[in-house]
């Protein structure tokens, strides 16, 4: 294991990739095409510019580029250690599944402003890169700005309001985090060593420094971190984030930003103070520096997963499972031995995974059927079986069951924990208590969403959130059946649904070449499948494949029930325009503007405004206004179907599929992705010989 | 024979000025171009001089040789050449703003090419009444070109700064006053040889410094003091505020520095607890109260007028810390702010002369239409927030470093007070950034016309191609690039933090000997 | 040969097998899945002479961990699982289930084997946990009400697995020092779970052995899914549980064996009070499995004649136990009908199921001549020979051992009376399909042949040798036993009659613990959701609005002055300016005379 130096400007460039290919796409903007072909050209690239540090770095070499000296002994370099290389690995890799998923998701939601997106994007993840290599304090701490600065447009990018208050919410969290807390801590460290570089097992001279202000100067760094990381009471940005589209979710909200600040804590951890000096600086109750740390992070993951089990808005659900699986790291972070660092850092690409497949899918949910409540996915299994079998996947893994990641990064955490509680102070054990009462919240809140896609139907199946309901549950039904549809007048029903539907589209923030591209009525593959689909859905409907007795919907059996009430998290531009996919009788698009376009009544979208029109009108309505079955329930899709891609486009199913599996595999076979190795390279050289792996 | 350069500097725009009005007699638009050629040749010689300086030290050319004390002279030092630097370029690079959108009188550019001329001659001088002198051909010369736009509002801004920087500038001449008392002589190194001798605790000296502190916190409008520059900003013509307010209160600030470094030295602010502790306590509040301040304003001006005031606390604290690195810091924060201010105020003049803006509500989405402003914009707001990589970073991050060296090693709270007012301000500065930039990028607002047919339809929901005429920027272009180039600069900086040290080594390693 | 046998794990088949199913069309499908598990069941017998060792021992997560271990106990698990489950594959295919459920249940199977094979902790919970997922896929297929019950059932085996869990890793982190790191987890390493661990390991395995209290999931589960699915349910969660409780505790203990006769007890009284014919029969399977883990508690009080019992009544009850799932399956799947007071008279109509039924219930009953007379009578004799708590005749143990039969008899008298007598055929439905008939002909033969030939059962038990020593007594058909089972046989008769009516009135007002726990359960979850959420969507309130207020007197302060009622003009005039001029040199001034 030679600790080799090498100046080598590989690190740089994976940073300038694709902050170079930003500008490409900003020049672009006029053929997206080109535009896309940039952003898949940068990540490739960049993935393989960081790939090809990797084997060397698996043997021990470190490459280091210094850029230029910032403040005088503090040079602004970067370099590619192995617990940078696993970062970075990570991030890089899944850009490119999520450059795919992009493009899938923006066209097939009509999303504005997508060179902006693009852009930012690519910034983000140069910015990413950067934070993974950086050589010192310093060095990070300017990236982690940029990507707070960088991220912003994305959240903000719907330019609603509640995208405008999330952004503001998430600067001024991350900005507070970053600028006032890590920017202190940084120069506290500075001021009491004279160095900030990172070093493997901790900056000597903080041990000798004074323990107050050293303790003063973690917890700075540590929460200044924390915040991106979504520490409790400082999550809140997360979930309101979740405006974003899906993709930013997935790998920005999933990946790169959250774990940019679990990263950071790792780097404080392992690189500035050291595991043996985090666990020494101790405080009353047997309690150090670590172990609240630890606290912290326990108390926010089984907090966070009480709350999720009571969000019915999947996103939401899936922004607190975050909240609390990004605590996993942090808490393992402050275990003080080999088995919970390993535990901690491998949950770092296991939770990437899993949870991007969980984000892409529910995106993947809501670019096909306009879907965003768990209360409206009874039986939607048959309309998207591969995307819910991968998120049944993902979500096993997220309670910790075996063959998905989850299980192994839980297991070492489990045995660190347990092994800290044995040698070194009881207080481990809640923490342990923790890990294992958060497996068991997650089947909670994980599972419902399972069993109602697959085993539920549509007109008969538990009223979600389950807490908010009576003991054992109350039958609810979401079809949007009614007299007006099962008569068949398609017709109709069509037009008025693709009027809303368009001059939803107008006051979308008045993006008027949306509406426009409605009015040419380009109807994308989706849309012309839709068609035929529509069709099906009124004829197969009382199929009985799955054992579960489908309903045959007479007006009699009609719920007139709204579905549960929901936690409101505001709009999304693509509630307001919607794309062909998800609208039923999509091709009937064309005509329906024409008659539809100067109507009033589409001033408003809740459609109990609409008393006047006809029955049929107000479901059609409703129907495309909340997502949930079309009359008629889900099409069943099954058989070959299912893999000519008619759920949705393999843009999106591709990238699903690939995070999936990349998740199983880590749960297999950990060593030969090489994650683990890195991560085993990693806590070697960080532990001191005496709690070195047993 | 470089010497020579530094009265022509001063002497070259004064004398300049009068060819205007001369000029103007026959030809009516001589103004532009002999200010144009004016400042180029300014800006040659600061070159020059610069390149002199950091290359071989520090020089100076007594007037009339005449030697001092009795004489004046110019000295230029590492930390005047930086100051002369800015000033030059800062002062050339208007002239390209002001081409567009005039004034175009050729009496303004006589009351410009002065300004520049006194700017030059306080960043220069060594000499402590020379200095007064200077700071009243400033003062005066800003007085006229405030009100240059003939309104009502500007007459009433730059009455009121007639009045406040007069007593200012009285109160400085007061404190000159004192300190000759004291020590019988006006050349700032020997005041400064003097005064260890008179004694850093003589009742007159701190009187003396009193007053020339509280002069000059006039002049840079601290907090309580602060109350022209608002309305001066904001009522002066676009151009005016530019030049103002990356220049004016700089210069005044440097003087500050110059005085209490140079002249008083460290010695002094050591020895006199109660005046660094006023200073602190003063630059602390006005670093808040500004900020506050700022977030309240929706007048773009108005807005970053009451930022300088901000950054201006966060300079002069520098002065209450008084450690090296805190001196480096007000020295880079002094320049880089000079730098910020100016881009920022360019912007928004910019887009005020495109669009019309005047308010923040104005900018929505104006992103869309003028990507390369709004771009510059941004980057030089978040450079003032001190986002890195930017020179506003570089001057929070030693500052708040030397601030938590002082607080310390002394132990005194001051230093760490004044570091955490740092790190808080910046919450406040990003306060108001962010309201602009976001009604700048997020607004929402769809600035064009709606078209009903599709040309080429993009096959994805992105900016759809909007008429021609709409597409068009109204930005003018020349003072974009000058924009573009400041906010390119503005990052750039920030990576030569090494670069500053080593460059004012030398003469923080003389002021703290 | 054997090296290619052992190199072949049998779970990897079967899921294989799953596979197919759902591509296959159903007969092919089903005929694969039949054989895939009928090579689980040869491959156990072929591994039976010399087949025994690690096999598979590799790497996973840096310990030692090993995929297929093959000894005494785990092949008898594989042989009769393998048997078992060829059983209800033919069955299911004879019932009309979905190809999803028999897919599900091989995946359960599968995963049920991999628990089995398992050679170290790891493994074994790395199974485990997939157990309890594929269960519950296998619950949730019917759909309907089965759907929350599988919740339930979700969420109790997610609780004990990771009660499992937690032992585990206990276990391995006391381990750590004492044996080289990365075989912490092997079987080899030690004797049963470290001590350490042994709470956690009892509690986490209990719940699939349905300890009291912790047994609710059983009656609310088994009864709601396909009949198909109930059978194989019924028979691999539970005696994989007694299985691995043995590995855990191999020396036994008196707290597990006298939990046991609890459970014997407990069990069979709650079957008494049921009408429901497959929840009567969910509770027995608790009520066998007290006596199971009555024999595995008595290891070391008794020795290994007891654990011996154990694990004969562990195997016989696989193949009884499933065999009367099947036949109340067939009266389900014919009639409709899961209320056995809505049923009567059917052994006319259906003489096939009425029969199998009979075995059965001789069978579970310990009639002589039927296997689990030969188990329960070893466990019994296990029993009588401890003194512990001593009551006339015997020791409480066997006293409780003894009630929980009589209960037995009772409880399948009165299933048996209301299924197939009690009053006249109302409805006439007909008898079993015939891949029905065939998959219950197997269970039962293998329920007579284990009774008649006894010898057999203890040839693939372990500790055969010692059984069959001279040292040990072991004469299940000796008069004594037979009296016994007689008089318990007249007991249940008599107690069945007499007590039929008060039984009746006692069905009805008498529930289980889970009418408390799971309202209980519910409400508590409820409220800490709750709390927890409006908790921080206070703080989140308290935040917001602070920034808000802070932000709106930030831009109109005037107005927020005016609003607490001060009215002064805040913005600096020049006047001002000059007034705070003459102060700073006011004070100036005073710096003089200082």
């Amino acid at each position: 294991m030679t600790d080799a130096l090498v100046q080598d400007p590989r690190p740089l460039l994976a940073v300038l990739v694709s902050l170079v290919a930003s500008g490409f796409i900003v020049a672009s903007y006029r053929s997206p095409n080109i535009r896309e072909a940039w952003t898949l050209l940068a990540a490739v690239v960049k993935f393989a510019v960081v790939a090809s540090m990797l084997p060397r770095v698996l043997d021990g070499t470190v490459f280091e580029w210094t850029i230029l000296e910032l403040v005088s002994g503090v040079p602004f370099v970067l370099r590619a250690d192995a617990l940078g290389m696993l970062f970075a690995v990570l991030a890089s890799g899944l850009w490119i599944i999520t450059s795919l998923y992009s493009i899938g998701y923006m066209r097939g939601n009509d999303e504005t402003n997508q060179t902006r997106y693009f852009a930012a994007f690519a910034v983000s993840l140069s910015a990413t890169m950067g934070i993974a290599f950086a050589g010192n304090l310093v060095t990070i701490f300017v990236f982690y700005e940029l990507l707070s600065i960088a991220t912003y447009p994305l959240v903000a990018h719907d330019e609603t309001d509640e995208a405008r208050s999330a952004g503001r919410k998430y600067l001024a969290y991350t900005l507070f985090g970053g600028g006032v807390l890590v920017l202190a801590g940084t120069v506290l460290v500075y001021w009491l060593t004279g160095t900030v570089s990172f070093t493997a097992g901790g900056i000597n001279e903080l041990a000798a420094a004074d323990p107050g202000l050293a303790m003063l100067a973690f917890f700075l760094l540590a929460v200044g971190f924390g915040v991106k990381a979504g520490i409790m009471p400082l999550h809140q940005w997360l979930p309101e984030a979740m405006v974003a589209p899906t993709p930013v979710s997935g790998l920005l909200h999933a990946v790169a930003v959250v774990k940019s600040g679990a990263f950071g804590v790792s780097r404080v951890v392992l690189d500035v103070f050291g595991p043996e000096l985090v666990f020494d600086l101790s405080l009353p109750f047997g309690f150090s520096a670590g172990l609240v740390l630890s606290t912290i992070g326990a108390i926010t993951l089984t907090a966070a997963s009480f709350i999720a089990l009571r969000k019915d808005h999947l996103k939401q659900r899936l922004a607190y499972s975050t909240v609390s699986q990004l605590s996993y790291i942090i808490l393992g972070l402050g275990l003080f031995g080999w088995y919970g660092l390993v535990g901690a850092l491998l949950h770092i690409p296991a939770h990437a995974f899993m949870k991007l497949t969980l984000f892409f899918c529910a995106g993947n949910i809501h670019v096909s059927t306009h879907t965003d409540y768990i209360s409206e996915m009874a039986g939607i299994g048959k309309r998207m079986p591969l995307t819910m079998g991968a998120f049944t996947v993902a979500s096993l893994g997220m309670a910790g069951i075996p063959l998905v990641a989850g299980f192994v990064s839980k297991y070492y955490m489990l045995l660190g924990g347990i092994h800290m509680g044995a040698e070194l102070t009881p207080v481990a054990y809640y923490l342990v208590g923790a890990l294992l009462l958060s497996g068991v919240l997650n089947i909670a809140y994980f599972w419902p969403v399972i069993y109602t896609a697959f085993f539920e139907a549509e007109d008969d199946h538990d009223a979600k959130p389950l807490v908010d309901f009576r003991v054992g549950g109350e039958s609810h039904s979401t079809v949007g059946a009614s007299e007006h549809h099962a008569g068949g007048d398609v017709a109709a029903a069509g037009r008025h649904a693709g009027g809303d539907v368009t001059t939803a589209g107008r006051h979308a923030g008045g993006d008027v070449t949306t509406a426009g591209r409605h009015a040419g009525g380009d109807v994308t593959p989706d849309g012309g499948r839709e068609a035929d689909e529509s069709d099906t859905e009124s004829a197969d409907t009382p199929t009985d494949e799955t054992g579960v007795v489908r309903p045959d919907f007479s007006p009699a059996d009609r719920d007139f029930s709204e579905p549960a009430a929901r936690v409101d998290t505001g709009e999304y531009a693509v509630d307001q325009s919607p794309s062909d996919a998800d609208v039923p009788f999509g091709v009937k698009r064309r005509e329906a503007v024409e008659d539809t376009t100067h109507d009033e009544r589409s001033s408003d979208h809740d459609g109990d405004e609409a008393g006047g029109e006809s029955h049929g009108t107000d479901e059609g309505h409703d129907g495309d206004h909340h997502g949930g079955p079309p009359a008629g329930g889900w099409r069943h899709i099954q058989g070959v179907d299912v893999f000519r891609g008619h759920e949705s486009s393999w843009f999106t199913l591709g990238p699903i599929l690939t995070a999936m599996s990349l998740a199983v595999l880590l749960g297999v076979i950990p060593y030969e992705l090489g994650f683990l190795e890195l991560i085993e390279l990693v806590v070697d050289t960080r532990l001191p010989a005496e709690v070195m792996r047993p | 024979m470089s010497e020579i350069l530094l009265p022509l500097a001063v002497a070259v725009p004064i004398v300049a000025a009068t060819l205007p009005i001369v000029a103007g007699r026959r030809f009516d638009a001589i103004g532009w171009p002999v200010a144009a050629l004016t400042t180029a040749a300014v800006v040659a010689m600061a070159g020059t001089v610069a390149r002199v300086v950091y290359g071989t030290g520090p020089f100076d050319h007594e007037l009339g040789g005449y030697a001092p004390p009795i004489g004046i002279e110019l000295v230029a030092d590492e930390f005047s050449a930086a100051v002369f630097l800015l000033v030059a370029l800062v002062s050339a690079a208007t002239l390209v703003f002001t081409r567009v959108v005039g004034p175009r009188r050729n009496t303004f550019y006589s009351a410009y090419l002065l300004l520049t001329g006194g700017l030059v001659g306080v960043s220069l001088t060594g000499d402590l009444f020379n200095l007064f002198v200077f700071l009243e051909i400033v003062g005066l010369t800003t007085y006229a070109l405030i009100a240059a736009d003939r309104s009502g509002a500007s007459a009433y801004a730059s009455l009121k700064y007639l009045v406040v920087g007069t007593v200012g500038a009285s109160l400085y001449l007061t404190g000159v006053g004192y300190v000759f008392l004291a020590t019988g002589t006006l050349n700032m190194a020997d005041v400064s040889t003097q005064l260890s001798a008179v004694g850093y605790t003589d009742p007159l000296v701190q009187t003396g410094y009193a007053l020339i502190a509280v002069g000059f916190a006039l002049k840079m409008a601290l907090f309580p003091v602060h109350t022209w520059q608002p309305d001066a900003y904001q009522r002066a013509p676009d151009a005016v505020t530019t030049v103002v307010a990356a220049l004016v209160s700089t210069v005044s600030a440097y003087a500050l520095l110059r005085v209490s470094y140079s002249v008083f030295t460290v010695d002094f602010l050591a020895a006199n607890d109660a005046i660094t502790t006023g200073i602190l306590v003063v630059s602390g509040v006005s670093i808040l109260a500004g900020s506050a301040l700022a977030a309240m304003q929706s007048d773009l001006k108005r807005m970053f007028a009451y930022s300088s005031v901000a950054q201006f606390g966060l300079i002069a604290a520098t002065v209450g810390i008084a450690t090296e690195t805190a001196l480096l810091g007000g020295i880079v924060h002094l320049v880089g702010h000079g730098l910020l201010k100016f881009g920022l105020f360019l912007g928004i003049g910019v887009l005020a002369a495109g669009y019309g803006v005047q308010h923040v509500a104005d900018l929505a989405s104006l992103a869309r239409d003028a990507p390369l402003a709004s771009g510059a914009l941004a980057v030089l707001a978040l450079a003032l927030v001190g986002i890195p990589p930017s020179i506003g970073f570089l001057g929070k991050w030693y500052v708040a470093l030397g601030a938590v060296d002082a607080g310390g090693t002394t132990g005194g709270i001051g230093g760490i007070a004044i570091a955490v007012v740092v790190f808080v301000s910046t919450l406040f500065t990003l306060a108001y950034v962010a309201r602009v930039l976001e009604r700048l990028y997020f607004a929402g607002v769809d600035r064009s016309i709606p078209v009903v047919h599709e040309i080429g339809a993009v096959p994805d929901g992105g900016e759809g191609p909007r008429p021609v005429e709409e597409r068009r920027s109204r930005v003018p272009v020349a003072p974009l690039v000058v924009l573009v180039v400041t906010a390119i600069a503005a990052v750039g900086l920030g990576f030569a933090g090494a670069g500053f040290e080593s460059l004012l080594d030398p003469f923080l390693t003389e002021v703290f000997a | 040969m054997m090296g290619l046998l052992t190199a072949v794990p049998p779970y990897l088949v079967v899921a294989a097998a799953a596979l197919l199913v759902l591509t296959l069309p159903r007969r092919a499908g089903h005929t694969v899945a039949g054989l895939s598990t009928a090579f689980v069941f040869v491959q156990a017998v072929l591994l039976g002479d010399g087949g025994h060792g690690a096999h598979l021992a590799t790497g996973f997560l840096g310990f030692d961990v090993v995929l297929f271990n093959v000894d005494a106990f785990s092949l008898l698990m594989g042989v009769v699982v393998g048997f078992l489950a060829t059983a209800a594959v033919v069955y299911a295919y004879g019932s009309a289930a979905p190809t999803w459920v028999t897919a599900f249940a091989l995946v359960y199977v599968s995963s049920t084997l991999g628990t089995i094979y398992a050679g170290d902790w790891l493994t074994l919970v790395f199974f485990w946990e997939l157990m309890a997922v594929t269960s519950t896929l296998l619950v949730w297929q019917h759909g309907g009400a089965a759907v929350r019950a599988g919740y339930r059932y979700a969420l109790f085996h997610g609780i004990g697995g990771t009660f499992l869990l937690a032992a585990v890793v206990v276990h391995g982190a006391s381990m750590l020092g004492s044996v080289p790191a990365d075989a912490v987890f092997r079987f080899s390493a030690t004797t049963g779970v470290h001590a350490s661990a042994t709470v956690l390991a009892a509690i986490g395995i209990g719940v699939n052995c349905g300890f009291p209290f912790l047994h609710t999931w059983l009656p609310d589960t088994y009864p709601r899914p396909h009949i198909a699915a109930s059978v194989f349910l019924s028979v691999f969660t539970t005696k994989t549980a007694a299985y691995v409780m043995y590995r855990a505790f191999p020396e036994g203990g008196m707290w597990l064996a006298y939990l046991g006769g609890i459970m014997a007890v407990y069990g069979a009284f709650f079957a008494l009070l049921q009408y429901d014919p497959r929840r009567l029969l969910s509770y027995h399977i608790q009520a066998q499995l007290g006596y199971m883990l009555a024999g595995f508690g008595l290891a070391t009080a008794v020795g290994e004649f007891a654990v011996t019992g154990g694990f004969a009544h562990l195997f016989n009850n696989v193949l009884y136990k499933s065999l009367l799932f099947m036949a109340v399956g067939v009266v389900v799947y014919r009639t409709g009908v899961e209320d056995i007071r809505d049923l009567g008279g059917l052994w006319r109509v259906m003489p096939v199921t009425f029969l199998v039924y009979l075995v059965g219930a001789a069978s579970i009953t310990a009639v002589p001549g039927f296997n689990g007379f030969i188990s329960k009578g070893m466990v019994l004799d296990s029993a009588h020979e401890i003194h512990l708590i001593e009551l006339p005749g015997g020791g409480l143990l066997w006293w409780l051992l003894i009630l929980g039969g009589v209960g037995t008899f009772m409880s399948f008298i009165k299933l048996g009376y209301y299924v197939f007598f009690h009053g006249s055929a109302s409805l006439s439905p007909d008898d079993a399909t015939p891949f029905q008939t065939i998959g219950m002909t197997l269970a039962a033969g293998a329920c007579v042949f284990f009774g008649v030939f006894y010898g057999q059962l203890i040839e693939v038990m372990p500790f055969t040798d010692i059984i069959r020593s001279e040292a040990v007594y072991f004469k299940p058909y000796s008069t004594s036993h037979l009296t016994e089972s007689g008089a318990l046989l007249v007991a249940g008769f008599v107690g069945f009659f007499t007590l039929k009516r008060p039984l009746g009135w006692l069905a009805h007002r008498m529930r289980d613990v889970d009418a408390v726990t799971y309202p209980g359960l519910f409400v508590l979850g409820r409220v800490t959701v709750r709390g927890v959420t409006e908790l921080w969507a206070a703080v989140d309130r308290v935040v917001m609005s602070l920034a808000g207020t802070t932000m709106r007197t930030a831009m109109d302060p005037r107005g927020a002055l005016a609003a607490v009622g001060v009215t002064i003009e805040i913005r600096a005039g020049i006047g001002r300016s000059v007034l705070f001029l003459t102060l700073a040199a006011a004070l100036a001034l005073l710096a003089t005379l200082v």
